[in-house]
């Protein structure tokens, strides 16, 4: 310890790196429409998937499990996790407590673009707006899904196309 | 711990915060690629009504014990059913306003009919134990029927609220709109446009209907097992 006092930036360094762990593990990004755009465009990954949720929908909440065992399976370079949560803009500590519990917080982000007919058929023209919604994304197609995945379902077709 | 080592560390912290901060692709790509497969679809989006369909009567049972069928509102000029239910947060948000839109428009001839299409068994809170005691609180002014008959997905009804403004014509009930009750679920003070109100007052000055579908974020709809 009296050594580590010796060297004031280290201790920058450090409470810095404690404070962005903690702030990534917690602090839930509310974004409008065009920020979720380019959070799609701009994943390297080999299949992106981003799934639209809520706290207030049960079965969101119960394939939320699969999606974490496939986001920890795999590296960022082969599969991207993203959680978007349509939960209104005012509930945001509600989203925020749920995914800290779940250890889910890095993919989460809240949607908040309130004139949904303005962009739900740019996710999918097939999509209704029920909710889970799940799109699966490869460098050369997309897959759309209306649906809860059930048991290894996903893990299978995210598999499959890895494997492509 | 070492000075060595604990230089090694303060470094690598650096470098991640640094990455974790500045880093962002290089290449970027547009948003969805052509390729576009569509599995799995909810069933009900594809089998139900579209704009110009016959929508089908039904008899359901009301709130107060008594069935209710479309051909009992014999002086209607049309209806607007809503696929609603209890434990959905989008039909609390829009409760007060589906009361507004019966005051407004069920004197000119356009009643709500609203209908739970959910399963009790899947939420407690849609049972018609506590649709009736939702409608006595809220003070529902009009039907709230329980869909034992899957008229919901007749209808293709995918999420609550859903609404279907219907017209009679020669004896039917024509599919005039489809969609959401307006822009902006979560604040009523925020409404910029109103796609029932504006489809209603068209119909009732027999223009046609200019926005004729939407599309809103909802709760999907768990299908009795029975019907």
């Amino acid at each position: 310890m009296k050594r580590i006092s010796k060297y004031p930036f280290l201790w920058f360094v450090l409470l810095c790196g404690t404070i962005s762990f903690c702030a990534d593990a917690q602090e839930i990004k509310v974004i409008r429409f065009a920020e979720l755009e380019k959070l799609i465009s701009e994943s390297e990954s080999k299949v992106t998937i981003v799934n639209f949720w809520a706290t207030w929908c049960k079965p969101c909440l119960e394939e939320i499990p699969s999606f974490k065992t496939i986001s920890k399976k795999y590296r960022l370079k082969d599969v991207n996790l993203l959680l978007v949560s349509l939960d209104f803009a005012k509930d945001v500590e509600r989203v925020k407590a749920f995914a800290t519990r779940k250890d889910i917080s890095n993919h989460v982000v809240l949607l908040n673009e309130p004139d949904y007919n303005s962009w739900i058929d740019k996710i999918d023209p097939k999509w209704s707006g029920a909710l889970p919604a799940t799109v699966l994304l490869t460098q050369t197609g997309k897959e759309f899904y209306e649906k809860k995945f059930e048991g290894d379902e996903l893990e299978k077709r995210v598999g499959t196309l890895l494997n492509n | 711990m070492n000075k060595k080592n604990l230089t090694i560390l303060g470094l690598t912290l650096a470098v991640a915060m640094v990455g974790t901060f500045f880093f962002k692709g290089a290449k970027a790509k547009s948003i969805f690629p052509v390729e576009n497969k569509t599995i799995a679809l909810n069933p009900t989006v594809e089998d139900g009504y579209e704009v110009g369909d016959e929508a089908t009567d039904f008899s359901l049972k009301n709130i107060d014990g008594k069935m209710v069928s479309l051909a009992d509102f014999s002086a209607a000029k049309g209806f607007i059913v809503v696929f609603t239910c209890n434990h959905c947060p989008f039909s609390k948000a829009y409760e007060d306003r589906i009361v507004a839109l019966d005051a407004k428009y069920s004197s000119k001839g356009y009643p709500v009919i609203a209908i739970n299409p959910n399963d009790p068994a899947a939420y407690e809170e849609d049972s018609f134990e506590n649709m009736k005691k939702r409608a006595a609180e809220k003070g529902f002014t009009y039907p709230y029927l329980l869909d034992e008959k899957g008229i919901g997905q007749q209808y293709g009804a995918a999420r609550t609220p859903h609404v279907f403004v219907l017209k009679k014509e020669g004896g039917k009930n024509i599919v005039k709109y489809i969609g959401a009750i307006d822009d902006s679920a979560q604040d009523p003070a925020g409404v910029s446009k109103k796609y029932v109100e504006s489809a209603v007052d068209n119909l009732l000055q027999d223009k046609p209907v200019v926005t004729k579908t939407t599309k809103a974020i909802g709760c999907s709809i768990r299908w009795r097992s029975d019907s």
